[in-house]
């Protein structure tokens, strides 16, 4: 599977200490604009400076997105814009935040919050039952209530 | 810098009036303070409303994404997404699972 993710799933992720697990199973790129919102001012956040070292590693990839005039039409800057030029019919986005989840419901392009993420490594058994839980409880400070608990239910039925 | 001119009610400038004494600045200073004050409640309120992306939130309050992260932690706020959302994300993971 790849990835495109945007700042929020990468930040959470990386704050929970699950980024370098999902590098290691899934296949990850951001555009150069989420390598820039994600790393900037890089010595005041220890999570930044990790950014960079699995940039560096080859684990995350930084790609170029190729120029889109449908995307550019939406209206949408920044990092946001760059994951939608991005994407391909081959992949899915990351995200947390529900405003560009909206967008991409209505573009009909799949999406995984990053608490899904941990869902999926645990059913692709990449990962047990106790590191998902414990994956999870550190990003329950960071991800909604909701988006915590249905992921949570997921894991504990997991047979 | 660019000159606005504005009205104000006399409790609102007595108001900053307060500030400025409190914060041992002039005027225009409390001002300028209270209004980026004010943007980024605003900006933590749009993001929590789902009304504003984190980038636009961080754009509106003068911040990093990653500084914006902290703002709204700071506000309570974990996360916006919803119920519905994390539904159809979960529903995605299976799909994944079955190709």
């Amino acid at each position: 599977m790849k990835l495109v993710m945007d700042s929020d799933s990468l930040i959470k992720l990386t704050k929970a200490g699950a980024k370098e697990i999902v590098l290691n199973n899934i296949e990850v790129c951001i555009p150069p604009s989420v390598m820039n919102e994600t790393t900037e001012n890089k010595n005041k956040f220890p999570d930044a400076i990790k950014i960079h070292e699995n940039v560096n590693r080859g684990l995350l990839k930084v790609k170029n997105p190729p120029n889109n005039s449908f995307v550019k039409s939406l209206g949408i800057k920044g990092g946001e814009a760059q994951v939608l030029m991005l994407h391909d019919s081959s992949s899915a986005i990351s995200s947390d935040d529900a405003k560009f989840l909206n967008l991409l419901e209505n573009l009909k392009i799949p999406y995984l919050t990053p608490a899904s993420i941990i869902v999926f490594l645990l059913k692709k058994g990449a990962i047990k039952k106790g590191e998902s839980r414990e994956l999870l409880g550190n990003l329950k400070e960071f991800v909604s209530d909701e988006e915590y608990h249905l992921a949570m239910d997921e894991v504990e039925n997991d047979n | 810098m660019i000159t606005k001119t504005i009205r104000l009610p006399e409790d609102l400038s007595a108001r900053i009036g307060y500030r400025a004494k409190k914060e041992d600045v002039d005027e225009s200073d409390a001002i300028r303070q209270l209004i980026k004050l004010g943007l980024r409640e605003y900006a933590v309120n749009l993001y929590r409303d789902k009304k504003v992306t984190l980038r636009e939130a961080s754009e509106l309050a003068d911040v990093s994404p990653r500084e914006m992260l902290d703002l709204l932690m700071e506000h309570g706020i974990k996360g916006n997404v919803s119920l519905r959302q994390q539904q159809k994300s979960l529903e995605y993971v299976e799909r994944l699972l079955e190709s």
